[in-house]
């Protein structure tokens, strides 16, 4: 669950507050934990981190519900760096 | 609980990005914190938002004069229990001394020192019962170009948000209502706010065109002091008509009954004047068959936010709170400290006094400056 962890640490320290430990399959949003300009900023956030570009069709909860949901999406959509059997390094 | 020293701090914090609608297009806010201690050394903090179309005059008009003024008439003052601090707040209530914005601040102020004081909640005094947190209402302005409205809406769809409001008064409105329409769908009806951008002939022409997009209402759609024009464009729509910039006092809202020129009341309590004035409107709004909404200013920082929510939990009637925790994200850095949970007296807020410092552009003792004394 690295992307997840990192994406908990962004919500963390860029978006929202007195998050506590989240369960990687909690809804993020039927939660409270982000609200709509928060989900804004995670997607943009999402895309120049990881190098990808979300579609509007894509916009979906199946893809952005949960850490896990998350983290699938880029595992997906990331494409792994030449040489490397890792994600592209984060910004 | 006696008043010991008053201290105001005008405040500048930037946001993150603009808000824009027909009136204004804003970049930053500009507010003014006031902080009342009492001899026993407990604070009590509230907030002045002054905007000059909801009659809340200037900055400056609130430090020189009207915040002044009302040190002079409470200093001095000792309060033994709540009670007689709720009789001294409607008095000055009455006695309309400043604007709404400065008796908002004032206010909020003593309820929190005197909730500290008296270990009560501020919402006790609308009313004992706790009812559920409101779902925060969203509001898309004119910062929000066109070409990203889609993907804008389509990041509020997958928020699951339900109440929605544009701002409209722009050449292109009926396309961007295409826009969220198409991408919210039916179960989303949606409000429009023009911030008194039309005259009532536009307004009617422009609604006509507009009911096909799932506008359910309209928020002032003529200009605050028209609400002749207002009346007629219930009359010859209609649409619900929401008033806001047109509804401040209770003297505006009775005026708006007898002419009939609303079926909502938005309520701010930034701009009506605090909790007390705030209830005074919705009870009459019931009295008069209008519902209401309740909604926050752009650009208040976590104490009047607060109050905003205090208020949505202590009276019945409101579906949503529009602008709900808009400063954790809209403000570069919030003067209160975040978190869900709240103290449970006062205002229940918790100050970030440090922050608070950084974003403050002069800060002055009105008590000392009103005794006389050099600062």
């Amino acid at each position: 669950m690295n992307i997840a962890n990192e994406v908990l640490g962004y919500i963390r320290s860029q978006l929202s507050v007195d998050v506590p430990d989240i369960d990687p399959d909690s809804n993020l949003w039927k939660e409270g934990y982000l609200d709509s300009t928060a989900i804004l900023e995670l997607v943009l956030w999402l895309e120049s981190s990881y190098n990808i570009t979300i579609q509007n069709e894509e916009l979906i909860p199946e893809n952005f519900a949960t850490l896990r949901n998350i983290e699938e999406f880029i595992q997906r959509n990331a494409a792994p760096q030449v040489g490397s059997d890792t994600l592209p390094a984060r910004t | 609980m006696r008043i010991a020293d008053v201290t105001i701090y005008r405040v500048c914090i930037p946001f993150r990005r603009p808000f824009g609608h027909a009136l204004c297009w804003r970049e930053k806010t500009e507010t003014i914190i006031l902080c009342i201690s009492c001899d026993a050394g407990l604070k009590g903090w509230g907030e002045v938002l002054p905007r000059w179309y909801l009659r809340g005059g200037t900055i400056a008009q609130v430090i020189s004069r009207e915040l002044p003024g009302l040190v002079e008439s409470w200093r001095g003052r000792a309060f033994g229990n709540s009670d007689e601090v709720v009789t001294a707040l409607c008095a000055e209530h009455h006695r309309r001394s400043c604007s709404l914005a400065a008796l908002t601040g004032w206010e909020l102020a003593m309820f929190d020192l005197a909730g500290k004081s008296f270990s009560f909640a501020a919402g006790e005094v609308l009313g004992r019962t706790v009812g559920p947190e409101l779902e925060a209402g969203v509001v898309i302005g004119f910062d929000v170009d066109t070409e990203k409205l889609e993907r804008h809406c389509l990041l509020l769809r997958l928020a699951g948000k339900r109440h929605v409001k544009i701002k409209v008064g722009r050449d292109n409105d009926l396309r961007r209502l295409q826009i969220v329409n198409a991408v919210l769908g039916p179960a989303v009806p949606i409000r429009i706010d023009a911030n008194c951008a039309w005259s009532e002939d536009e307004a009617i022409s422009q609604l006509r065109r507009m009911r096909q997009w799932n506008v359910c209402s309209v928020e002032q759609p003529v200009g605050a002091s028209d609400l002749d024009g207002m009346r007629k464009v219930r009359e010859k729509t209609g649409m619900a008509v929401v008033v806001d910039e047109s509804l401040c006092s209770l003297e505006d809202a009775c005026s708006i009954v007898q002419a009939r020129a609303a079926d909502v009341f938005n309520i701010r309590i930034a701009k009506c004047g605090g909790l007390l004035a705030s209830l005074e409107l919705v009870k009459l709004a019931r009295d008069s068959g209008l519902s209401c909404q309740l909604g926050t200013l752009v650009g208040e920082t976590g104490i009047l936010s607060r109050a905003s929510e205090i208020f949505g939990e202590r009276v019945e009637g409101f579906n949503f709170l529009e602008g709900k925790r808009q400063n954790l994200r809209l403000l570069v850095e919030d003067v209160v400290e975040d978190g869900q949970t709240h103290g449970a007296y006062g205002l229940g807020i918790t100050m970030a006094e440090e922050r608070l410092a950084r974003w403050t552009a002069s800060r002055s003792n009105i008590f000392q400056q009103v005794q006389g004394v050099r600062v």
